[in-house]
Protein backbone atom coordinates (compact mmCIF):
# COMPACT_ATOMS: atom_id res chain seq x y z
CA UNK A 1 0.00 0.00 0.00
CA UNK A 2 1.60 3.16 -0.70
CA UNK A 3 2.06 5.62 2.13
CA UNK A 4 2.83 8.50 -0.24
CA UNK A 5 6.05 10.77 -1.01
CA UNK A 6 8.00 12.96 1.74
CA UNK A 7 10.61 14.95 1.59
CA UNK A 8 13.35 13.96 4.06
CA UNK A 9 17.31 13.92 5.02
CA UNK A 10 18.63 10.44 5.95
CA UNK A 11 19.46 10.15 9.49
CA UNK A 12 20.45 6.86 9.77
CA UNK A 13 21.59 3.95 7.56
CA UNK A 14 22.01 0.41 8.69
CA UNK A 15 22.84 -2.94 7.41
CA UNK A 16 20.25 -4.88 7.77
CA UNK A 17 19.45 -9.03 6.16
CA UNK A 18 21.50 -9.75 3.28
CA UNK A 19 21.63 -6.54 0.67
CA UNK A 20 19.17 -4.59 2.52
CA UNK A 21 19.42 -1.32 3.95
CA UNK A 22 17.73 -0.08 7.34
CA UNK A 23 16.86 3.31 6.56
CA UNK A 24 16.18 6.54 9.27
CA UNK A 25 14.59 9.23 7.67
CA UNK A 26 13.94 12.57 9.09
CA UNK A 27 11.36 14.39 6.95
CA UNK A 28 9.16 17.38 6.47
CA UNK A 29 5.69 16.13 6.91
CA UNK A 30 5.88 13.17 8.88
CA UNK A 31 8.98 13.70 11.29
CA UNK A 32 11.36 10.92 11.68
CA UNK A 33 9.77 7.67 9.82
CA UNK A 34 11.80 4.24 9.07
CA UNK A 35 12.15 2.76 6.09
CA UNK A 36 13.86 -0.53 4.31
CA UNK A 37 15.69 -0.08 1.35
CA UNK A 38 15.73 -3.33 -0.45
CA UNK A 39 18.97 -4.65 -2.45
CA UNK A 40 20.64 -1.11 -1.53
CA UNK A 41 23.90 -2.79 -0.69
CA UNK A 42 24.16 -4.39 -3.94
CA UNK A 43 26.00 -2.32 -6.63
CA UNK A 44 23.54 -2.76 -9.45
CA UNK A 45 20.80 -1.28 -6.74
CA UNK A 46 19.12 1.85 -7.77
CA UNK A 47 19.26 2.43 -3.75
CA UNK A 48 23.15 2.69 -3.80
CA UNK A 49 22.46 6.10 -3.63
CA UNK A 50 20.97 5.73 -0.04
CA UNK A 51 23.49 7.05 2.56
CA UNK A 52 23.58 9.45 5.33
CA UNK A 53 22.59 13.04 5.08
CA UNK A 54 21.04 12.52 1.50
CA UNK A 55 18.66 15.12 1.38
CA UNK A 56 15.82 14.31 -1.02
CA UNK A 57 12.08 13.29 -2.29
CA UNK A 58 11.32 9.48 -1.00
CA UNK A 59 8.54 7.27 -2.31
CA UNK A 60 6.79 4.69 0.52
CA UNK A 61 5.16 2.36 0.63
CA UNK A 62 4.07 -0.42 3.59
CA UNK A 63 4.43 -3.81 2.69
CA UNK A 64 2.81 -4.90 6.27
CA UNK A 65 -0.21 -7.34 6.06
CA UNK A 66 -2.60 -4.82 7.35
CA UNK A 67 -2.67 -3.01 11.02
CA UNK A 68 0.86 -1.13 9.89
CA UNK A 69 3.02 -3.76 12.00
CA UNK A 70 5.29 -3.99 8.96
CA UNK A 71 8.24 -1.70 8.02
CA UNK A 72 7.75 0.41 5.23
CA UNK A 73 9.87 -0.06 2.44
CA UNK A 74 11.69 2.54 0.41
CA UNK A 75 10.03 2.21 -3.17
CA UNK A 76 11.51 5.51 -5.14
CA UNK A 77 13.75 8.40 -4.44
CA UNK A 78 15.30 11.25 -6.19
CA UNK A 79 18.40 13.34 -4.56
CA UNK A 80 17.57 16.93 -3.94
CA UNK A 81 20.94 17.77 -2.56
CA UNK A 82 23.66 15.09 -1.83
CA UNK A 83 25.70 16.63 0.83
CA UNK A 84 28.60 14.45 -0.75
CA UNK A 85 31.20 16.69 1.13
CA UNK A 86 30.17 16.07 3.98
CA UNK A 87 30.92 11.89 3.03
CA UNK A 88 34.42 12.92 1.68
CA UNK A 89 35.98 15.67 4.49
CA UNK A 90 36.33 13.14 7.59
CA UNK A 91 36.31 16.02 10.03
CA UNK A 92 32.58 17.45 8.27
CA UNK A 93 31.96 13.27 8.54
CA UNK A 94 32.12 13.42 12.39
CA UNK A 95 30.21 16.76 12.53
CA UNK A 96 27.37 15.88 10.20
CA UNK A 97 27.27 12.56 12.23
CA UNK A 98 26.88 14.00 15.42
CA UNK A 99 23.84 16.63 14.07
CA UNK A 100 22.32 13.38 12.58
CA UNK A 101 22.49 11.11 15.68
CA UNK A 102 21.38 13.84 18.14
CA UNK A 103 17.97 14.22 15.81
CA UNK A 104 17.57 10.90 15.32
CA UNK A 105 17.85 9.97 19.25
CA UNK A 106 15.78 13.46 20.44
CA UNK A 107 12.90 13.24 18.24
CA UNK A 108 10.12 10.63 18.54
CA UNK A 109 8.90 8.71 15.52
CA UNK A 110 6.08 10.19 13.21
CA UNK A 111 6.55 13.61 15.04
CA UNK A 112 6.86 16.55 12.33
CA UNK A 113 8.54 19.27 13.08
CA UNK A 114 8.82 21.82 10.40
CA UNK A 115 11.73 24.02 12.07
CA UNK A 116 13.76 20.95 13.31
CA UNK A 117 13.49 20.35 9.94
CA UNK A 118 14.66 23.24 8.39
CA UNK A 119 17.58 23.45 11.09
CA UNK A 120 18.93 19.82 10.20
CA UNK A 121 19.01 20.94 6.08
CA UNK A 122 20.67 24.16 7.87
CA UNK A 123 23.32 22.73 9.93
CA UNK A 124 24.70 20.29 6.80
CA UNK A 125 24.59 23.17 4.27
CA UNK A 126 26.44 25.52 6.63
CA UNK A 127 29.25 22.37 7.47
CA UNK A 128 29.20 21.80 3.72
CA UNK A 129 29.81 25.33 3.72
CA UNK A 130 33.12 25.35 5.79
CA UNK A 131 34.71 22.83 4.17
CA UNK A 132 38.21 24.64 3.45
CA UNK A 133 37.25 27.28 5.72
CA UNK A 134 39.97 28.01 8.29
CA UNK A 135 38.42 26.89 11.45
CA UNK A 136 39.64 24.80 14.76
CA UNK A 137 37.48 22.24 16.26
CA UNK A 138 39.75 22.81 19.50
CA UNK A 139 38.65 26.41 19.71
CA UNK A 140 41.48 26.70 22.06
CA UNK A 141 42.53 29.81 19.81
CA UNK A 142 41.51 32.43 22.61
CA UNK A 143 39.76 35.56 20.43
CA UNK A 144 41.18 34.94 16.94
CA UNK A 145 37.61 35.75 14.99
CA UNK A 146 36.48 32.42 13.63
CA UNK A 147 33.14 33.05 10.99
CA UNK A 148 30.07 30.90 11.47
CA UNK A 149 31.44 28.85 8.90
CA UNK A 150 33.57 26.55 11.19
CA UNK A 151 32.71 23.55 12.51
CA UNK A 152 32.57 24.44 16.16
CA UNK A 153 30.25 27.57 15.82
CA UNK A 154 27.71 25.47 13.39
CA UNK A 155 26.90 22.58 15.76
CA UNK A 156 26.76 25.32 18.67
CA UNK A 157 24.06 27.41 17.04
CA UNK A 158 22.61 23.77 16.06
CA UNK A 159 22.51 23.10 19.54
CA UNK A 160 20.99 26.04 20.71
CA UNK A 161 17.99 26.45 17.95
CA UNK A 162 17.12 22.50 18.48
CA UNK A 163 16.86 23.34 22.23
CA UNK A 164 14.72 26.27 21.53
CA UNK A 165 12.80 24.71 18.49
CA UNK A 166 12.17 21.48 21.22
CA UNK A 167 10.82 23.40 23.79
CA UNK A 168 14.22 23.70 26.15
CA UNK A 169 15.14 27.04 25.36
CA UNK A 170 17.77 28.14 28.01
CA UNK A 171 16.89 30.90 30.41
CA UNK A 172 19.25 33.33 29.65
CA UNK A 173 18.03 37.07 31.26
CA UNK A 174 18.92 35.79 34.95
CA UNK A 175 20.11 33.29 37.52
CA UNK A 176 17.64 30.83 37.40
CA UNK A 177 17.90 30.24 41.28
CA UNK A 178 17.27 33.38 42.57
CA UNK A 179 16.87 35.79 39.82
CA UNK A 180 19.69 37.92 40.22
CA UNK A 181 22.48 39.33 37.54
CA UNK A 182 24.56 39.03 36.41
CA UNK A 183 24.81 35.54 35.40
CA UNK A 184 28.38 33.67 35.26
CA UNK A 185 28.03 30.24 35.20
CA UNK A 186 25.58 28.29 32.63
CA UNK A 187 23.56 25.11 34.33
CA UNK A 188 21.94 22.46 31.68
CA UNK A 189 20.30 20.52 34.37
CA UNK A 190 18.92 23.68 35.62
CA UNK A 191 17.68 24.55 32.10
CA UNK A 192 19.47 28.02 31.72
CA UNK A 193 22.48 30.36 33.63
CA UNK A 194 23.28 30.94 37.23
CA UNK A 195 24.60 33.57 38.85
CA UNK A 196 28.07 33.72 41.14
CA UNK A 197 26.72 32.37 44.16
CA UNK A 198 24.51 30.04 43.11
CA UNK A 199 26.54 28.23 40.35
CA UNK A 200 29.53 28.21 42.89
CA UNK A 201 27.47 26.11 45.31
CA UNK A 202 27.65 23.72 42.42
CA UNK A 203 29.86 21.33 41.08
CA UNK A 204 29.17 20.70 37.89
CA UNK A 205 28.00 24.25 36.64
CA UNK A 206 29.95 25.46 33.24
CA UNK A 207 31.61 28.98 33.81
CA UNK A 208 30.12 31.58 31.40
CA UNK A 209 31.29 35.09 29.64
CA UNK A 210 28.93 37.89 28.87
CA UNK A 211 30.25 37.16 25.34
CA UNK A 212 28.73 33.52 25.33
CA UNK A 213 25.53 34.65 27.04
CA UNK A 214 24.92 37.32 23.99
CA UNK A 215 25.69 34.91 21.13
CA UNK A 216 23.17 32.10 22.70
CA UNK A 217 21.01 35.11 23.06
CA UNK A 218 21.71 36.20 19.44
CA UNK A 219 20.95 32.77 18.06
CA UNK A 220 17.94 32.18 19.51
CA UNK A 221 16.65 35.77 18.41
CA UNK A 222 17.82 35.22 14.99
CA UNK A 223 16.36 33.84 12.20
CA UNK A 224 18.03 30.51 10.53
CA UNK A 225 18.51 32.88 6.94
CA UNK A 226 20.01 35.08 8.67
CA UNK A 227 22.36 33.17 11.12
CA UNK A 228 25.15 33.28 8.56
CA UNK A 229 25.74 37.03 9.40
CA UNK A 230 26.75 36.23 13.30
CA UNK A 231 30.12 36.27 14.72
CA UNK A 232 30.91 33.47 17.25
CA UNK A 233 34.38 33.57 18.31
CA UNK A 234 36.40 30.37 19.45
CA UNK A 235 36.75 30.96 22.88
CA UNK A 236 32.74 31.21 22.84
CA UNK A 237 32.53 28.02 21.13
CA UNK A 238 34.67 26.57 23.34
CA UNK A 239 33.17 27.73 26.06
CA UNK A 240 29.58 26.97 25.25
CA UNK A 241 30.72 23.43 24.10
CA UNK A 242 30.20 21.56 27.10
CA UNK A 243 27.18 22.67 28.85
CA UNK A 244 25.43 22.55 25.38
CA UNK A 245 26.54 19.13 24.63
CA UNK A 246 25.43 18.07 27.92
CA UNK A 247 22.36 20.17 27.87
CA UNK A 248 21.61 18.11 24.43
CA UNK A 249 22.55 14.46 25.96
CA UNK A 250 20.46 15.43 28.83
CA UNK A 251 17.12 16.02 26.74
CA UNK A 252 18.28 13.31 24.63
CA UNK A 253 18.10 10.78 27.78
CA UNK A 254 21.34 9.08 27.00
CA UNK A 255 24.85 10.26 25.51
CA UNK A 256 25.25 10.47 21.91
CA UNK A 257 27.88 7.78 20.62
CA UNK A 258 28.73 10.48 17.68
CA UNK A 259 30.81 13.41 20.09
CA UNK A 260 33.44 10.45 20.63
CA UNK A 261 34.60 10.59 16.95
CA UNK A 262 34.96 14.34 17.06
CA UNK A 263 36.86 13.86 20.23
CA UNK A 264 39.15 11.42 18.47
CA UNK A 265 39.37 13.54 15.80
CA UNK A 266 40.55 16.75 17.72
CA UNK A 267 42.96 14.73 20.23
CA UNK A 268 45.91 12.80 18.89
CA UNK A 269 45.71 12.57 14.83
CA UNK A 270 46.58 9.18 15.09
CA UNK A 271 47.76 6.13 16.62
CA UNK A 272 51.27 6.31 15.47
CA UNK B 1 0.82 -28.86 23.37
CA UNK B 2 4.68 -27.50 22.90
CA UNK B 3 7.65 -29.45 21.55
CA UNK B 4 9.81 -31.66 23.65
CA UNK B 5 12.69 -29.44 25.14
CA UNK B 6 15.52 -31.24 22.74
CA UNK B 7 13.49 -30.21 19.99
CA UNK B 8 12.86 -26.61 21.13
CA UNK B 9 16.48 -26.08 22.31
CA UNK B 10 17.64 -27.18 18.69
CA UNK B 11 14.90 -24.60 17.15
CA UNK B 12 15.93 -21.78 19.69
CA UNK B 13 19.67 -22.40 18.99
CA UNK B 14 19.37 -22.26 15.24
CA UNK B 15 16.68 -19.34 15.51
CA UNK B 16 20.06 -17.33 16.49
CA UNK B 17 21.95 -17.65 13.69
CA UNK B 18 21.91 -14.46 11.00
CA UNK B 19 18.76 -14.65 8.61
CA UNK B 20 17.30 -17.20 10.39
CA UNK B 21 13.88 -16.58 11.81
CA UNK B 22 11.44 -18.98 14.09
CA UNK B 23 9.78 -20.42 10.87
CA UNK B 24 12.67 -21.35 9.02
CA UNK B 25 14.68 -22.47 12.36
CA UNK B 26 11.44 -25.08 12.61
CA UNK B 27 11.80 -26.39 9.35
CA UNK B 28 15.40 -26.67 9.91
CA UNK B 29 15.26 -28.52 13.32
CA UNK B 30 13.25 -30.95 11.79
CA UNK B 31 15.34 -31.71 9.24
CA UNK B 32 18.14 -32.31 11.38
CA UNK B 33 15.68 -34.55 13.15
CA UNK B 34 15.21 -36.97 9.73
CA UNK B 35 18.19 -36.95 8.35
CA UNK B 36 20.26 -40.21 9.07
CA UNK B 37 22.66 -39.91 12.18
CA UNK B 38 25.75 -39.90 10.44
CA UNK B 39 25.29 -36.65 8.27
CA UNK B 40 24.45 -35.03 12.07
CA UNK B 41 27.14 -36.08 13.67
CA UNK B 42 28.99 -35.04 10.60
CA UNK B 43 27.39 -31.37 10.83
CA UNK B 44 28.25 -31.41 14.69
CA UNK B 45 32.13 -32.33 14.10
CA UNK B 46 32.33 -29.75 11.32
CA UNK B 47 30.86 -26.85 13.34
CA UNK B 48 33.54 -27.78 16.23
CA UNK B 49 36.72 -28.03 13.97
CA UNK B 50 35.76 -24.73 12.31
CA UNK B 51 35.33 -23.10 15.19
CA UNK B 52 38.86 -24.63 16.70
CA UNK B 53 41.00 -24.35 14.09
CA UNK B 54 40.40 -21.44 12.65
CA UNK B 55 41.85 -18.55 14.01
CA UNK B 56 43.40 -14.82 12.81
CA UNK B 57 46.74 -15.04 10.99
CA UNK B 58 48.75 -12.95 13.10
CA UNK B 59 50.03 -10.84 10.61
CA UNK B 60 47.37 -9.67 8.24
CA UNK B 61 44.56 -10.84 10.83
CA UNK B 62 42.74 -12.82 7.49
CA UNK B 63 40.58 -15.95 9.58
CA UNK B 64 43.34 -19.26 8.77
CA UNK B 65 44.01 -22.69 9.86
CA UNK B 66 47.96 -22.14 10.04
CA UNK B 67 49.67 -19.18 11.02
CA UNK B 68 50.70 -17.29 9.48
CA UNK B 69 47.91 -17.74 6.79
CA UNK B 70 48.49 -18.90 3.18
CA UNK B 71 48.68 -15.66 1.94
CA UNK B 72 51.20 -14.25 4.30
CA UNK B 73 53.65 -17.20 3.63
CA UNK B 74 53.28 -17.40 -0.03
CA UNK B 75 56.97 -16.73 -1.57
CA UNK B 76 55.23 -15.40 -4.72
CA UNK B 77 53.65 -12.34 -3.29
CA UNK B 78 54.69 -9.10 -3.23
CA UNK B 79 54.98 -7.90 0.66
CA UNK B 80 55.53 -4.94 -0.65
CA UNK B 81 52.04 -4.10 -0.87
CA UNK B 82 49.08 -4.09 1.43
CA UNK B 83 45.64 -4.12 0.48
CA UNK B 84 43.26 -2.96 3.72
CA UNK B 85 39.78 -4.05 4.02
CA UNK B 86 37.37 -4.14 6.47
CA UNK B 87 36.14 -8.17 6.49
CA UNK B 88 37.52 -11.39 5.76
CA UNK B 89 34.83 -12.79 3.35
CA UNK B 90 36.61 -8.81 1.13
CA UNK B 91 39.92 -10.63 1.06
CA UNK B 92 38.60 -13.79 -1.12
CA UNK B 93 36.36 -11.51 -3.17
CA UNK B 94 39.54 -9.22 -3.60
CA UNK B 95 40.93 -13.23 -4.64
CA UNK B 96 38.48 -13.72 -6.77
CA UNK B 97 39.39 -10.91 -9.32
CA UNK B 98 42.57 -12.74 -9.93
CA UNK B 99 44.39 -9.64 -10.10
CA UNK B 100 46.03 -9.04 -7.39
CA UNK B 101 49.59 -10.29 -5.58
CA UNK B 102 50.06 -8.40 -2.67
CA UNK B 103 49.09 -8.97 0.70
CA UNK B 104 46.31 -8.17 2.75
CA UNK B 105 45.30 -6.35 6.09
CA UNK B 106 41.80 -7.20 7.99
CA UNK B 107 40.78 -4.56 10.25
CA UNK B 108 37.87 -6.40 11.08
CA UNK B 109 35.16 -4.06 10.40
CA UNK B 110 34.52 0.57 9.99
CA UNK B 111 34.62 3.42 11.64
CA UNK B 112 31.34 4.32 12.51
CA UNK B 113 30.52 7.24 14.89
CA UNK B 114 26.86 6.89 14.94
CA UNK B 115 26.96 3.03 15.96
CA UNK B 116 30.24 3.79 18.42
CA UNK B 117 32.42 1.83 16.60
CA UNK B 118 35.96 4.12 16.61
CA UNK B 119 39.60 3.90 15.71
CA UNK B 120 40.52 1.75 18.66
CA UNK B 121 38.34 -0.86 17.66
CA UNK B 122 40.27 -1.97 14.61
CA UNK B 123 43.59 -3.65 13.80
CA UNK B 124 44.75 0.06 12.95
CA UNK B 125 47.62 -0.02 15.25
CA UNK B 126 49.07 -3.26 13.87
CA UNK B 127 49.04 -1.67 10.13
CA UNK B 128 51.07 0.88 11.13
CA UNK B 129 53.51 -1.71 12.91
CA UNK B 130 53.41 -3.01 9.36
CA UNK B 131 54.33 -0.38 7.39
CA UNK B 132 56.93 1.06 9.77
CA UNK B 133 58.93 -1.99 9.88
CA UNK B 134 58.49 -3.76 6.58
CA UNK B 135 59.31 -1.05 3.97
CA UNK B 136 55.80 -1.09 2.48
CA UNK B 137 55.53 0.78 -0.46
CA UNK B 138 52.23 1.29 -1.22
CA UNK B 139 49.12 0.35 1.32
CA UNK B 140 45.76 0.28 -1.66
CA UNK B 141 42.38 1.09 0.42
CA UNK B 142 39.79 -1.39 -0.29
CA UNK B 143 37.44 -0.49 2.58
CA UNK B 144 33.32 -0.27 1.18
CA UNK B 145 32.54 2.96 -0.66
CA UNK B 146 29.91 3.71 1.98
CA UNK B 147 30.19 6.53 4.72
CA UNK B 148 32.00 4.41 7.05
CA UNK B 149 33.79 2.84 4.53
CA UNK B 150 35.11 6.19 3.44
CA UNK B 151 35.52 7.44 6.79
CA UNK B 152 38.21 4.50 7.95
CA UNK B 153 39.80 5.23 4.44
CA UNK B 154 40.14 9.10 5.35
CA UNK B 155 41.58 8.02 9.05
CA UNK B 156 44.07 5.29 8.24
CA UNK B 157 45.27 8.03 5.28
CA UNK B 158 46.19 10.50 8.43
CA UNK B 159 47.83 8.14 10.74
CA UNK B 160 49.92 6.61 7.53
CA UNK B 161 50.28 10.00 6.28
CA UNK B 162 53.99 11.08 8.55
CA UNK B 163 55.71 7.43 7.12
CA UNK B 164 55.98 8.31 3.53
CA UNK B 165 53.87 5.47 2.15
CA UNK B 166 52.32 5.86 -1.13
CA UNK B 167 48.56 4.99 -0.26
CA UNK B 168 46.16 4.93 -2.70
CA UNK B 169 41.96 3.67 -2.45
CA UNK B 170 40.34 1.81 -4.92
CA UNK B 171 38.41 3.89 -7.75
CA UNK B 172 34.86 4.31 -7.72
CA UNK B 173 32.48 4.38 -10.61
CA UNK B 174 29.77 2.70 -12.86
CA UNK B 175 29.28 -0.96 -12.11
CA UNK B 176 30.20 -2.97 -15.14
CA UNK B 177 27.11 -3.85 -16.69
CA UNK B 178 24.77 -1.28 -14.67
CA UNK B 179 22.37 1.35 -16.00
CA UNK B 180 23.48 5.15 -16.43
CA UNK B 181 19.81 6.40 -15.29
CA UNK B 182 20.10 4.34 -12.27
CA UNK B 183 23.48 5.33 -10.80
CA UNK B 184 23.62 8.07 -8.09
CA UNK B 185 25.22 11.05 -9.08
CA UNK B 186 27.99 10.96 -6.50
CA UNK B 187 28.97 7.69 -7.94
CA UNK B 188 28.80 9.34 -11.63
CA UNK B 189 30.47 12.13 -10.54
CA UNK B 190 33.40 9.92 -8.63
CA UNK B 191 33.53 8.21 -12.39
CA UNK B 192 33.28 11.35 -14.70
CA UNK B 193 36.55 11.86 -11.97
CA UNK B 194 38.57 9.51 -12.85
CA UNK B 195 37.68 8.83 -16.57
CA UNK B 196 40.70 6.93 -18.46
CA UNK B 197 41.86 7.03 -21.80
CA UNK B 198 40.16 4.20 -23.37
CA UNK B 199 43.60 3.02 -25.05
CA UNK B 200 45.04 2.76 -21.49
CA UNK B 201 42.12 0.45 -20.15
Amino acid sequence: MPLGRCEAVIIRVRDYGDADRFVTLYSRERGKVHAVARGARRSKSRFVGVQPFVHGVFSLFSTGGGGGGGASSLSQFQILSSFRVLREDLDLMAGASYVAQVIDEITAAQDPNEEVFRLLLWSLGALEKSKGAVFDVRGVRDGIKADMGTLGAVLRVFEIKLLQYLGYQPHLDSCVKCGSIPATFFHPASGGVLCERCGGLLGDAAPLSPGSVSIMKAVLNADLAKLGVLKMTSFQSSELRRPLEEYVSMVAGRPIRALEFLKILEGKEGLA
Amino acid sequence: MRYPRPILRLIDELGKLPGIGPKTAQRLAFHILKAPRADVLNLAETLIEARDKIRRCSICSNLTDEDPCAICSDPSRNRGIICVVEDPKDVMVMERTGEYNGVYHVLGGAISPMEGVGPEDLRLKELVDRVKKQGIEEVIIATNPDVEGEATAMYVARILSPFGVKVTRLARGVPVGGDLEYTDEATLARALLGRRRIDEQ
